[in-house]
């Protein structure tokens, strides 16, 4: 096979090219088994697909497996005595070592890598360009398409959403926070608990601990929501700070 | 959302439609995959790898919406074999069926022998090289234009087309030697 006939083995999977076509090029390029081929080539533009598919569906439903909930046991008094004392000690030395809000940002940053496709109602090639960007994590770029975009499609959650978290992960907050906002309070946006979450973020970001706490709550008291979990555990070190 | 609105999505690869089967039908396929055997961090690969399957078989048309079939009981059934396929790899086949009280159903056969030839494809492409990765995830899955490609890549858009070819010959010659 040589370059030429594989790329008409593409125009005619992508419907661009007759079989008649086709075959001719096949007679061309010295091929007999055509339908072996283009069986080869579906299979394998499926594979490249289903992998892009995994990542993104990684993204989308972040594994439960990652943060194993606490477990509590019962002990008998003696030894919940002698933790007590124990966990005092503990407790002295991580006051004086304790997580700053910047490094819970850290611990907590969810980088969303963003849907490279395929928006419901558009094929809007440009947005799709735009979401490559951000995709590669190249966010000023991504910024200056989205923004570019934005006042063709105002209403868009997915531009909305993801130029939102590029002036997150840029550091601008200001930005950031009218973006999320909107998105969060979207309820029938796919993007609200993601953007919920980011607000979360936003707010460990601008060293805000009381709105990442209120924020972390109302997440956490959500039934199924994506970022239960992280929530909680937030919760959790906000509280003991 | 009605099925045809959930297939339509999912054919799109739209984060919605996702969004809408986790939070509708997560939890029996959850539940299976943690009642035999698995955790947590299995149950959400095998959601993951269903969806997988479902949307390479509505691509291949294995799979249409029908009056008989529910997105919902398809999408389980799959995750089920998924999971049995995965179970037995880790065991004999006599323990996995006597351990657990799963039984595979061959109404998802060959759309199962679909999804494993994939899966063994997409783990070929670890093989590739970065750029060639970056270059077919670009095209196939982004949905580029070789010129878009070209610009990004800083590379002209023959050599981006060249390359395309290349990385897919590569891709099968690797899974030539590996007998797939």
């Amino acid at each position: 096979m040589n370059a030429d006939f594989f790329a008409q083995m593409e125009a005619y999977l992508d419907g661009q090219l007759s079989r008649a076509e086709l075959e001719a090029g096949a007679r061309a390029a010295g091929i007999n088994n055509v339908d072996a081929e283009l069986a080869w080539l579906r299979q394998t533009r499926l594979a490249v697909e289903a992998e892009g598919l995994k990542q993104q569906l990684q993204q989308q439903f972040p594994s439960t497996g990652k943060r194993e909930a606490r477990v509590r046991s019962i002990w008998p008094r003696w030894a919940a005595a002698a933790a007590a004392v124990l966990v005092l000690a503990v407790a002295g030395w991580w006051w004086a070592h304790r997580s700053s809000v910047p490094e819970l940002y850290a611990e907590y940053e969810f980088v969303d890598p963003g849907i490279p496709v395929l928006m419901s109602d558009t094929q809007d090639y440009e947005l799709q360009n735009a979401l490559s960007f951000y995709s590669e994590e190249r966010y000023d770029e991504a910024i200056i398409r989205l923004e570019a975009l934005r006042s063709d499609t105002p209403g868009n959650d997915t531009l909305i959403y993801y130029l939102g978290a590029s002036y997150l992960y840029t550091g601008q907050t200001a930005a950031a926070a009218p973006l999320l906002e909107n998105i969060a309070d979207t309820d029938n946006s796919a993007f609200a608990q993601r953007a919920q979450w980011l607000r979360v973020l936003l707010a460990l970001r601008e060293k805000d601990r009381e709105a990442a706490g209120k924020r972390a709550h109302t997440i956490a008291d959500t039934p199924g929501h994506l970022f239960t979990r992280e929530a909680q555990q937030l919760q959790e070190d906000l509280s003991t700070q | 959302m009605t099925d045809q609105k959930l297939f339509e999505g999912i054919a799109r690869k739209d984060d919605r439609a996702f969004q809408y089967v986790y939070q509708h039908y997560r939890q029996q396929i959850f539940h299976m995959v943690q009642q035999n055997s698995g955790n947590a961090e299995d149950a959400m690969d095998i959601f993951q790898e269903g969806l997988i399957a479902l949307w390479s078989n509505i691509q291949t048309n294995r799979f249409e919406l029908k009056d008989s079939a529910r997105i919902s009981t398809y999408l389980h059934t799959l995750c089920r074999n998924i999971w049995i396929s995965r179970l037995r790899k880790k065991k004999p086949t006599q323990e996995v069926d006597g351990q657990i009280n799963l039984a595979a159903r061959e109404d998802t056969a060959a759309a199962i022998e679909q999804y494993e030839q994939t899966a063994a494809l997409r783990k070929l492409l670890g093989q590739l090289k970065d750029s060639c990765r970056t270059l077919l995830q670009l095209f196939y899955y982004h949905g580029l234009s070789l010129a878009l490609i070209a610009q990004r890549l800083d590379i002209t858009e023959k050599t981006a087309k060249n390359n395309k070819y290349r990385c897919m010959q590569r891709l099968r010659t690797i899974s030539k030697d590996t007998d797939l």
